[in-house]
């Protein structure tokens, strides 16, 4: 029998005393999210058809309509490709590394005792480290010639590439420097470790399964909503990646050492809009990166049908 | 049914009161409490500086008793500029580097202020001047004038044995040998010393005009990346970059100096000799006085001195609620009272502590003239007085990049190019054609 649609449903709930205090208690939040998300955000779309720029800004001429031409320029900028391109292998080098260093890290601090607390403190700490912090320690560290990087691997006997200079390893820098902020992953993955049944490792064991079939058959399944959770996090991260790249290779002063092998696409987007005022143009970007990742998005949870399982849930 | 009606008319009036407070807020303009009251002054773009700055400012502030000057800390920033536009808080002066002026100037933001600087244009380098002119106005004062020479490390030519004759950029082929001559590395091929750092993309300019050309034609609307000449310019300076070790070498080297403290490149003998701007030779006196350095001038084919200019201005919104005072500002502020008050007041504390005055080089003239003459005495430092004597000299050789209106995104454009070359990733021509049609189509959609 049908029952009632959700939006009855949902209008129903207003009969509840309790429903209008949870609406009061969000309001700040959906205010929030109206101005400094939503709003800009059609704003920028509307934007992207016009030809916002700095006289529009300074209010000496008004804005007009120039229709898809900001979008047709996306096609036509070469730029918008070899950012794009550096954006995505960017990628899909920092999100797989994250999430193994991030796991095998929140494996290893479930096996250590009383010194748990102290090494996840130690761990999480580079991700609270400010990016901006980041971007000038990676110059630092990952200095060809004195940094830290390849003095350690000289010791034993490997010639370090020169990091930060070499167009090849701008991009491996820039993920190694974002992989060792993977506090933030840990965390949730050691929290997902901890969710899995004991009983479930007992009776593997029991089978015979070896510690490998246990991690591949038992661990990884049962932890798999916070995988696929930190993917998808991980993956728009990177996609919107900035600072630390624009901190290291494009900030003030840095007209030698910037880089195309990082000009990531955001950066190229911050160039257009706060750079040569083309705001219509940026906006467009803006809107390309955000159809981008929302297609992303709905790849990965199609995929996720056949990889994810959610405990209490029945596949047909 | 009644119930129902209430229960969605409640919901649609949360949801119509978000969307008011979108509209209203995305509408307000702030009650500026900044608004020009008469006498008031919104400056932005000058916050708290040294020395220099806070005693010019307050000798501006001096002229002008009756405004209350607001002057907040920073300086300037393209995106907070752009915000204080859009939210209509406009300052009534700004401070920003010239290259900026006329792609503000382009897009109708400044307002020409011809009439206010007839009076005193004739104080100010041509060349700074220039750099605030666009389309035959000119659109405020220039400030600072930061000029390149050679900076040569004695010490290292000695190490060398190298004349210091060999130290010049006329003969390129010389040029390079020198360098070559100067580079120290170490056993495992790392460079320990760089013998020239020819300073590119930086002063790629200066290199193109070494064959007496510009990388931009002078009403700033025609790019001139992919001459022969800058191609040529392009090929030598990485052919020094490449004879010394090669880019990643070099850039990894280069990375590890430290210009501003008592450990530099000179102390440290990790440079030979390079262009820079003359305001290093006042952090050199300051953190190192007893460096083995010599000044001389970057010359072209021709072996006549030449010199590049750069430096920021003072400019006027059109929103400007306050232009008559903005006036009256950047004229004191840049006034040859103002350097001179500054000048002394330096040089009297370096006195007082040991250390040594090497000027104060500036965008006006005559205040530069009178500095030298009435401010400036040795502190038996005579490598630092004969880098203030070629200082003195070299404005008259020296030129600024012509304003444009698309100025951000030539240099880009070269950045991007030369720094292409020297990862190898394109040979200089390429690199230069693809920069020149970048630049060309910034310029076009810009004009």
């Amino acid at each position: 029998m049908p029952g009632p649609s959700r939006a009855r449903h949902w209008f129903a709930g207003f009969r509840e005393r309790e429903t209008w205090i949870a609406y009061v208690f969000i309001i700040p939040w959906i205010f929030g999210f109206v101005v400094l998300t939503l709003g800009p955000m059609l704003f920028s779309f509307y934007y992207s058809f016009t030809n916002y720029g700095l006289q529009q800004i300074a209010g000496i001429e008004s804005t007009k309509s120039v229709g898809l031409k900001n979008y047709r320029q996306l096609l036509d900028d070469p730029k918008i490709a070899s950012s794009l391109k550096n954006t995505f292998i960017y990628t899909v080098m920092m999100v797989p590394g994250k999430i193994i260093v991030a796991l095998l890290l929140a494996m290893t601090l479930m096996r250590i005792g009383k010194l748990a607390g102290f090494f996840r403190t130690i761990f999480y700490l580079p991700h609270i480290t400010p990016p901006v912090a980041v971007g000038v320690l990676v110059l630092y560290l990952f200095n060809g010639q004195i940094g830290i990087v390849n003095k350690g691997l000289g010791y034993i006997g490997i010639n370090g590439p020169y990091w930060t200079s070499d167009p090849t390893w701008i991009k491996p820098t820039l993920a190694i420097m974002d992989i060792w902020a993977c506090g933030g992953t840990m965390v949730i993955l050691l929290a997902a470790l901890y969710g899995v049944p004991r009983q479930l490792y007992e009776a593997a064991a029991m089978d015979g399964a070896s510690a490998w079939r246990r991690f591949r058959d038992v661990t990884l399944p049962m932890i798999s909503p916070a995988l696929f959770f930190c993917f998808i996090i991980l993956t728009l991260a990177g996609l919107n990646t900035f600072t630390q790249a624009y901190t290291a290779f494009f900030g003030a002063g840095q007209a030698g050492s910037q880089s195309e092998a990082a000009l990531f696409y955001s950066i190229y987007l911050f160039q257009n809009a706060f750079r040569y005022f083309n705001m219509g143009f940026a906006s467009a970007m803006a809107w390309l990166l955000f159809a981008i990742s929302l297609t992303i998005t709905f790849i990965n949870i199609g995929v996720s049908r056949r990889f994810v399982y959610y405990q209490g849930e029945q596949r047909k | 049914m009644s119930r129902g009606w209430k229960r969605s008319a409640a919901a649609l009036a949360v949801v119509a009161l978000c969307g008011v407070m979108t509209v209203a807020f995305a509408n307000a303009k702030p009650t500026s409490n900044t608004s020009a009251a008469a006498g008031t002054l919104n400056i932005y773009g000058f916050g708290p500086g040294d020395d220099v700055q806070e005693n010019r400012a307050a000798y501006a502030k001096e002229q002008l008793n009756n405004t209350t000057i607001n002057r907040p800390a920073g300086d300037f920033n393209d995106q907070a500029f752009l915000t204080r536009l859009a939210s209509g808080d406009v300052p009534d002066l700004v401070r920003m580097g010239r290259p900026r002026v006329a792609q503000y100037a382009a897009k109708g933001v400044l307002q020409p202020m011809d009439a206010c600087v007839k009076s005193v244009k004739s104080q100010y380098r041509v060349g700074a001047l220039r750099a605030m002119t666009y389309k035959g106005h000119i659109y405020g004062l220039p400030e600072f004038t930061n000029q390149i020479t050679l900076i040569v490390n004695q010490s290292a030519f000695k190490d060398a044995r190298v004349p210091i004759s060999a130290a010049q950029t006329k003969n390129w082929k010389q040029l390079l040998a020198t360098a070559k001559k100067l580079t120290k590395k170490d056993s495992n091929g790392d460079l320990t010393r760089i013998g020239f750092d020819p300073k590119i993309p930086e002063f790629f300019p200066l290199w193109v005009k070494w064959y007496g050309k510009d990388i931009i034609s002078k009403n700033g609307l025609k790019a001139q990346l992919n001459s022969k000449e800058a191609i040529a310019a392009l090929t030598f300076t990485v052919s020094i970059v490449n004879a010394e070790g090669g880019w990643n070498k070099f850039n990894a080297f280069r990375q590890t100096m430290d210009f501003f403290g008592k450990q530099n490149p000179l102390v440290k003998d990790q440079l030979g000799f390079w262009p820079m701007e003359s305001f290093i030779y006042n952090v050199f006196s300051n953190n190192s006085p007893d460096v083995d350095l010599v000044a001389k001038f970057f010359t072209n084919r021709k072996g006549g001195p030449i010199t590049m200019f750069s430096g920021n201005g003072w400019v006027v919104p059109k929103a400007s609620k306050n232009a008559t005072d903005a006036c009256a500002y950047m004229k004191a502020v840049t006034s040859v009272k103002a350097w001179l008050d500054a000048a002394k007041k330096r040089y009297d504390a370096r006195k007082r502590s040991g250390a040594t005055f090497t000027g104060v080089y500036t965008a006006n003239t005559a205040a530069d003239k009178k500095t030298y003459e009435d401010i400036y005495q040795s502190f038996g430092k005579p490598q630092f007085d004969n880098a203030v004597k070629l200082l003195v000299a070299a404005p008259k050789y020296g030129f600024e990049l012509p304003p444009s209106p698309a100025g951000q995104q030539v240099l880009d454009a070269m950045n991007a190019g030369i720094n292409r070359v020297l990862a190898g990733q394109q040979s200089p021509k390429a690199a230069l054609n693809q920069a020149q049609k970048e630049a060309q189509t910034a310029i076009n959609g810009a004009k």
